[in-house]
C-alpha cells in the first residue's frame, strides 16, 4: 500500500481541490466547541484538535431527517413519495478513529440482513472518510479497551498520520486508494515515516490503562435478573446526552408531521434512555425503570450487538464520560460488571 | 449494492403502499374494535404482495403515524387484506374514524410467521382471547382453506372473550362451530342469555377439551394473564415447550429491525418475531 505525504501548509489548497469535485466536511473551531461543518472557499478549518462534541455520525444520520412527504389535495391522499437520497460526492476530512468505527457498526446496522436503510447507505457509499489517528489519546479516551485502537483505519477509507510538519496518508479501502491517487501528493519518504512511526508509539503510550471488555459480552447476559442495574442507574437523570453523543448509537423514533399543503414523515434521534422509547399503549412498559433501561443501554452495546453484527456499539470516544451531567462513567459501569459477572460465576460453582 | 440500488423506491423500506379502505365496521359490540378490509391502489403492488399467516404490516395514516397490526386474513384470501384494531391511541383513534373509500398507507409484509410447514402431519391445537384472535382467524382460514386440509391432523380450537359481543369474526366462529373438521369451542367469562357454548375462562376450557399433545403444535395468542394460566395447563396435557407457540408484541416503529426499540435480549420482535416458540422465549430474558 502506498504511504502518500500530506503537508499541513497544503491543507487550504487540498480543501480547494477537493471542493471542486466533492462537498467537503471538516472540523471547524466554534468558540464552545469543535464541530464538523460544511467548508466553503476559504472557510476556516483545523485538524489540529482533540475531538468534536457530536459525533460524526450526524453527517450520515442526521439527528432529525425527512423519509417521505405527501401532498393533501381535497379529501384524499395523495401516494407518498420518498425524499430522494444524498448522493451528493464527499469528503469527511479529518474524523477521529473511535468516529470511523462508529461509522462501520452503522453500516453493519443499516446495511447488513433483509433490510437496508437507503438513506444512511447513500450518503455513506457517496462519502470518502479521511480518518485522522490521534496522536495524543485523552484521560476519557477507551477505544483500546473495545476493539479499537487511535490508529486504527477501521470505517474510513483513508488513515492519516502526524509526521511533525505533515501527515503520511495511507488509503484503507479501494475508494480510498483511487481518491488519493487522484490528488497529485507525493509518496511519503523514509525519514517522514520513521517520524510518524516514533509519534504513534508515543500515542500509544499515553493510553489510560483499562482492561480490555472482551470477553463481557458471552457472560453479560446471565446479569439480566441482577441488582446492579438499578444501583448503577441510580443518579442517572434521563437526559440522554449520553446516547446522543455516542457515534454507536443508531435508534431512531419516526414521525408525521403536517405542513400547510401535505406533510412529511420524519425520522429522529430517540434512545433507550427513555420511558417513552418502549412504553406500550396499554401504558405497560417492558422497561419498567432506569435500571432495565442502563441494562438495555449496556447489554445492547456490549452483548447483543457482538452477538447480532459482529462488534461491540461502544467504540470508546469517551463522550459520554465527558459530558454526562451527573458523571456517570461507562469505564466505571464495565469494571463494576466484570465484578459482577466474576461473582456470579463463582456463586455457581 | 449501489448508491442507486438502495436509493430505488421499490427498495425504500419505510415508503408505505396506497390502500383503499373497502369496508369498514364496528367487529365488537362495545364498539372498541373496527375491523378494516383494505385493496391495493396500484396493481402491481397488490401482484408483488405475498404473505404468511402470521405476519403483520405498518398502517400508516398521513399527518397522524403508523403502528404495527397482525394481519387477519389468509394468503388464500385474495384480493384484499384484513385488518382488526382496538382504539387505543392517537394512531388507531384516526383508523377508527376512516370511511370506505379513504386512501391509508401499509408497510409489509413483515416479521415472521405461524409454522404451518411444522405443522404438517400434526393435530394442532390454536387457544384465542379477546382481540388477539386477528393472525389466529388467518391460521385457522389458512388451514382450512388453503387446499391442503388433509395435510393436517385434528384442528382444536379453544376462543374466549369476556361477554358474546366481544367475540371477533363472527360468522367464521358459526362456520367453524358447524363443520366435522375442525372441533370449535368459543367461551366467554359469564352466563350470558342465549349462550349455547362454553361458560368459563380460557385455561379451564382447555383442561376440559383436553387436547392431546401427541404428535401436536399449539398456538397460543391473547393477554398476558391468559397466556400465564393456559400454560401450566399446557404442560399438564404434555405440551413440550418446543410444541407450543405464540405471537409477542413490544412497540415498534420501523418494523424491519434497525429503530432499536422492540428487542427482547438481542432478537427483534418485529424482524425475528412476532412468532417464537415458548422454547425460543426460554432463551430470552422477560422484556416483552
Amino acid at each position: 500500500m502506498k504511504q502518500w505525504l500530506l503537508p499541513k501548509s497544503s491543507l487550504p489548497k487540498l480543501a480547494d481541490t477537493i471542493r471542486q469535485t466533492h462537498r467537503l466536511y471538516a472540523p471547524v473551531r466554534l468558540p464552545d466547541q469543535v464541530a464538523f461543518g460544511e467548508i466553503g472557499e476559504g472557510d476556516p478549518f483545523t485538524l489540529d484538535y482533540a475531538n468534536a462534541r457530536t459525533s460524526v455520525k450526524t453527517l450520515f444520520f442526521p439527528q432529525a431527517e425527512t423519509m417521505l412527504r405527501y401532498e393533501r389535495s381535497l379529501d384524499r391522499y395523495n401516494d407518498i413519495s420518498a425524499t430522494p437520497v444524498d448522493s451528493v460526492p464527499t469528503v469527511v476530512l479529518g474524523m477521529r478513529p473511535c468516529d470511523a468505527r462508529g461509522l462501520e457498526l452503522l453500516d453493519r446496522v443499516f446495511g447488513q440482513g433483509q433490510y437496508h436503510d437507503p438513506y444512511y447507505l447513500a450518503r455513506r457509499q457517496a462519502t470518502v472518510v479521511v480518518a485522522l489517528a490521534c496522536a495524543a489519546p485523552r484521560q476519557t479516551c477507551f477505544c483500546h479497551a473495545v476493539g479499537g485502537d487511535p490508529y486504527s483505519g477501521d470505517g474510513g477509507d483513508v488513515l492519516l498520520s502526524e509526521s511533525d510538519e505533515a501527515y503520511v496518508a495511507v488509503a484503507q479501502t479501494t475508494k480510498g486508494q483511487e481518491w488519493l491517487a487522484s490528488l497529485g501528493l507525493s509518496e511519503a519518504d523514509a525519514g517522514h515515516l520513521a517520524t510518524a512511526e516514533t509519534i504513534a508509539e508515543a500515542a500509544h503510550e499515553k493510553l489510560v490503562k483499562m482492561a480490555p471488555a472482551a470477553g463481557l459480552e458471552d457472560k453479560l447476559t446471565a446479569l439480566f435478573e441482577s441488582e446492579v442495574w438499578g444501583e448503577i442507574a441510580e443518579k442517572c437523570i434521563a437526559c440522554g446526552t449520553c446516547t446522543y453523543l455516542c457515534p454507536g448509537c443508531h435508534c431512531f423514533n419516526i414521525q408525521d408531521r403536517v405542513l400547510a399543503n401535505g406533510g412529511i414523515r420524519l425520522r429522529s434521534w430517540d434512545g433507550c434512555m427513555y420511558e417513552g422509547f418502549t412504553v406500550h399503549t396499554s401504558g405497560h412498559n417492558p422497561r419498567p425503570d432506569q435500571g432495565a433501561r442502563w441494562r438495555q443501554r449496556v447489554l445492547h452495546k456490549f452483548a447483543y450487538l457482538p452477538e447480532n453484527v459482529g462488534m461491540y456499539g461502544c467504540v470508546g470516544c469517551g463522550r459520554c464520560i465527558t459530558y454526562c451531567p451527573v458523571r456517570l462513567d461507562i469505564r466505571e459501569v464495565i469494571a463494576r460488571l466484570r465484578i459482577e459477572t466474576a461473582a456470579q460465576l463463582q456463586g455457581e460453582q | 449494492m449501489s448508491a442507486q440500488e438502495v436509493a430505488g423506491m421499490a427498495n425504500n423500506p419505510y415508503l408505505p403502499m396506497s390502500m383503499e379502505i373497502l369496508r369498514i365496521e364496528d367487529e365488537t359490540a362495545d364498539r372498541t374494535l373496527k375491523t378494516l378490509d383494505l385493496r391495493w391502489i396500484h396493481e402491481e403492488q397488490a401482484a408483488a404482495f405475498s404473505y404468511h399467516t402470521g405476519q403483520f404490516c405498518e398502517l400508516s395514516v398521513l399527518g397522524v403515524g403508523e403502528a404495527p397490526f397482525g394481519i387477519a386474513t389468509s394468503p388464500v384470501e385474495e384480493g384484499f387484506i384484513r385488518f382488526t384494531i382496538n382504539r387505543a391511541g392517537v394512531v388507531t383513534q384516526k383508523l377508527h374514524s376512516l370511511k370506505a373509500g379513504d386512501v391509508i398507507g401499509m408497510r409489509g409484509p413483515l416479521g415472521n410467521w405461524y409454522p404451518t410447514e411444522l405443522m404438517r402431519g400434526k393435530d394442532i391445537v390454536i387457544i384465542g382471547g379477546g382481540f388477539a384472535f386477528t393472525t389466529l382467524r388467518s391460521l385457522i382460514y389458512t388451514l382450512l382453506e388453503g387446499g391442503e386440509r388433509d395435510a393436517y391432523g385434528k384442528i382444536t380450537v379453544v376462543y374466549g372473550t369476556r361477554a358474546p359481543g366481544l367475540m371477533l369474526y363472527r360468522p367464521d366462529l358459526t362456520a367453524w362451530q358447524d363443520r366435522s373438521d375442525i372441533d370449535m369451542h368459543q367461551t366467554i367469562d359469564r352466563e350470558a342469555p342465549n349462550w349455547p357454548h362454553h361458560v368459563g375462562f380460557v385455561p379451564t376450557v382447555v383442561e376440559e377439551v383436553a387436547p392431546s399433545s401427541d404428535n401436536s403444535i399449539a398456538v397460543i395468542a391473547g393477554p398476558p394473564v391468559m397466556i400465564r394460566f393456559t400454560l401450566p395447563v399446557m404442560t399438564k396435557l404434555g405440551f413440550a415447550k418446543e410444541q407450543i407457540y405464540t405471537s409477542l408484541e413490544n412497540r415498534m416503529k420501523c418494523g424491519i429491525g434497525k429503530c432499536g426499540r422492540c428487542n427482547v435480549g438481542n432478537k427483534y420482535v418485529c424482524l425475528d418475531g412476532p412468532v417464537f416458540s415458548l422454547a425460543e422465549l426460554d432463551e430470552l430474558p422477560p422484556e416483552y
